[in-house]
């Protein structure tokens, strides 16, 4: 009797929660729309419906509420359904898994944030008629499996990368910054050079800065640079601060809020000054320099709306057209970062940023830009103007 | 009498009855709720492509669970034998010779898993534990070795991403695994283990035997079901047959399968258990059920056939 008890409830519970999930909009944000949410009726431009899949390597955390808030904010404007699933970044069956499954549910177009498996998915995209395109990824991360498969494949659109390709501009500035704060014992943290070539290059960029510093400093101002510790997708070990006692500055390149930070805590090593990039808008913003425990000092992510890069290449690929300017073969873009190097570029992002607040009123972009980036619904769209576009979310450009 | 009897055979089968029904339920109600599209044909395939390395893995799993032993290796050997896979047939431009590499390791690790178990009188959740690691660390050590997060197959294994052939591929192993099952000392022997070990022990079985041939049969599921794995992607990569030991766990227990073994272990349980957990994850997004929510469902599902399948008197966690 209990366990027929148990049966019902279950099967009550389940249903309950699958139509309740069924009935809610396809991106399940609460974030209110916007003044600017106007229907394709009012832009004047009369927009096709198409269904188009997020696959995203998160699923959750304020990135992931922002760019949701931002689908949601334009899916009736450009009369667009989105459905989403979740990718692994280290397992290709997985990946394949979530797009047969977007496939089946109908979707006509899948923008993907991880690349494991990608030349197995786009054969499977190529039968069935579905195009591809990337974002938050420069889709050179699996890279003996992407690259020339991937971007000459005709059913791969391009992708936007997770802010530059090449972060050289922000270890310069954070070597500037540890010049310019008198620091002598700095670490370094990276994830594997295989997954993240640019965290590597960006290390040698700062190592060089600081070297033509040394160059000209005298003995007692010299700056002592660690040898870079190789992360393995893992939290940063305690011992690694035994290892460096007198370390008075640390440069994680690799994720700092989620892999370091946390290890900075549990060691009673936040006094140590992080240098950082992957803003999770959690704890790096409530300990940012003046706040908190100012722990953090500066950080680094893109913006949410560039995922209109991908997105219109598929609704413009769905719907038969094309920019003039289209490159023949797929691209990998780079997009504006919001770079935060002070309190001022932190109250601003926390002012106006939609990656902080979630609220589509705070996007760069109305729905009704985002019509006039697609060359379907504006014969004078151009590609160059797309890019532009994603080219112009940074801290200077917030209102 | 007739009436005692016949409530003790619906209580012996109410498992059998809760797992299809519950297969039933998952098909009527994302037919329903995905509006046909659980029907369509590009849908079938995917759903015998998503099912067959969940069904070759459980079917060989039955054989372990009958035991009301575990194996949490099995996501870490699935991981090592498919990225060997593909190095020895790259490198000797041979599929037969890298499927019969993996093979030989596999049943080296069942014999290993089963002897070393039972000679050191550890539980053989302890050595599987043991063997999670070592193939843990051989699958991080040989992508570290590669520098790169993903490794590809020069040839394309099409043949076995065919429906036909993986639909022949489970119905091979559910017949061989039927027979062994049904028709072999083996099979009636792991549920007289997973019953009373103790007792069986002493009627004069040589358990030691038997759990190493249950282990060993495993062992050549797990090789076969990491060919048909490799086939899907072409590649492997440092993540691959993550979380696969608790896949497999969840399918047999929604299958019906209890984890404590015994006589109520059924090879159906692996079939019914793996479509049902396929269907459940395929449906859901094709019903359009938030990311989030997905979790819950399959956590809810979970927790109440645990609650329904596990006998109490034994407890609900395995040997």
């Amino acid at each position: 009797m209990k366990k027929f008890l148990a049966l019902i409830l279950v099967l009550l519970m389940t249903a309950s929660l699958a139509a309740c999930g069924t009935s809610a909009p396809a991106a399940s944000n609460d974030a209110p729309a916007a003044s600017n949410d106007a229907p394709a009726a009012e832009s004047g431009v009369k927009t096709v419906h198409h269904k188009i899949g997020i696959a995203h390597y998160v699923d959750s955390g304020r990135a992931v509420d922002a760019m949701r808030a931002f689908l949601k904010g334009i899916e009736g404007p450009l009369d667009v359904e989105f459905v989403f699933a979740t990718l692994s970044t280290y397992d290709e069956a997985t990946n394949l898994t979530a797009i047969q499954n977007l496939i089946s549910s109908g979707c006509e177009g899948i923008l993907m944030s991880a690349d494991m498996g990608t030349p197995a998915i786009l054969e499977e995209c190529a039968s069935a008629g579905v195009y591809v395109a990337g974002f938050l990824c420069d889709y050179n991360q699996s890279y003996w499996t992407a690259n020339e498969e991937v971007f000459g494949n005709e059913y791969f659109l391009g992708t936007v990368c997770d802010g530059h390709a090449d972060i050289s501009f922000y270890a310069e500035d954070v070597a500037a910054k540890i010049i310019e704060g008198g620091y002598k014992h700095v670490g370094v943290v990276i994830f594997p050079e295989y997954a993240y070539p640019n965290q590597a290059a960006a290390s040698k960029v700062f190592r060089e800065k600081i070297d033509a510093y040394n160059a000209t400093a005298a003995d007692a101002d010299k700056i002592e640079v660690y040898e870079d510790q190789v992360l393995n997708f893992a939290p940063l070990e305690a011992t690694y601060f035994s290892t460096y006692p007198e370390m008075d500055a640390l440069f994680s390149i690799a994720a700092g809020a989620g892999m370091v930070y946390p290890t900075m805590v549990a060691s009673g090593k936040t006094d140590i000054p992080l240098f950082t990039s992957g803003f999770e808008a959690t704890d790096d913003a409530d300990n940012f320099g003046s706040s908190g425990n100012g722990c953090f000092k500066s950080t680094l992510c893109s913006t949410p709306e560039a995922i209109v890069y991908p997105l219109c290449l598929v609704i413009d690929k769905l719907n038969g057209t094309t920019y003039a300017d289209l490159p023949e073969k797929a691209e990998r873009v780079d997009c504006s970062v919001l770079e935060i190097m002070s309190d001022e570029d932190m109250a601003k992002v926390k002012e106006s940023a939609m990656y902080y607040s979630a609220d589509f009123a705070d996007s760069f972009l109305t729905a009704e830009d985002v019509i006039n980036l697609c060359a379907s619904y504006n014969p004078n769209a151009t590609y160059a103007g797309l890019v532009d576009a994603i080219n112009h979310m940074s801290v200077a450009d917030l209102k | 009498m007739g009436k005692t009897m016949k409530n003790s055979s619906l209580k012996t089968h109410i498992g059998d009855i809760f797992s299809f029904a519950g297969l039933l339920l998952c098909v009527i109600v994302f037919s329903i709720l995905s509006k046909g599209k659980l029907w369509s044909a590009y849908n079938l395939g995917v759903l015998v492509q998503q099912t067959c390395v969940y069904a070759i893995l459980a079917m060989g799993a039955v054989f372990i669970y009958s035991m009301g032993y575990m194996d949490i290796s099995l996501g870490a050997q699935v991981g090592v034998y498919c990225l060997l896979l593909i190095l020895i047939t790259n490198a000797s431009g041979s599929l037969i010779l890298g499927f019969v590499s993996i093979l030989a390791i596999a049943i080296l690790c069942g014999l290993i898993n089963g002897y070393v178990s039972v000679k050191l009188g550890l539980p053989s959740i302890v050595t599987s534990i043991f063997l999670n690691a070592i193939f843990g660390g051989a699958q991080m050590l040989i992508m570290e070795r590669l520098g790169t997060n993903s490794i590809s197959m020069d040839q394309k294994l099409t043949f076995f991403k065919q429906m036909p052939v993986m639909l022949a591929a489970i119905v091979i192993i559910a017949l061989i695994s039927v027979f062994l099952y049904q028709y072999t000392q083996l099979g009636k022997l792991v549920k007289g283990i997973g019953a009373n070990e103790t007792a069986t022990s002493i009627s004069g079985v040589n358990t030691t035997k038997w759990k190493v041939l249950a282990y060993v049969f495993f062992g050549v599921c797990i090789a076969v079901g990491a060919l048909f794995l490799t086939a899907r992607t072409n590649s492997a990569g440092k993540g691959t047959g993550a979380g696969y030991a608790m896949d497999i766990m969840v399918s047999l227990l929604l299958g019906g399968m209890p984890l404590s073994g015994g006589m109520r272990s059924k090879i159906s349980a692996a079939l019914v258990g793996t479509f049902t957990y396929v269907i459940l994850a395929n449906g859901l997004i094709l019903s359009g059920v938030s990311t989030t929510l997905i979790y819950i469902i399959k956590a809810i599902v979970f927790m109440a056939v645990i609650l329904m399948t596990c006998r109490k008197k034994d407890g609900v966690l395995p040997r």
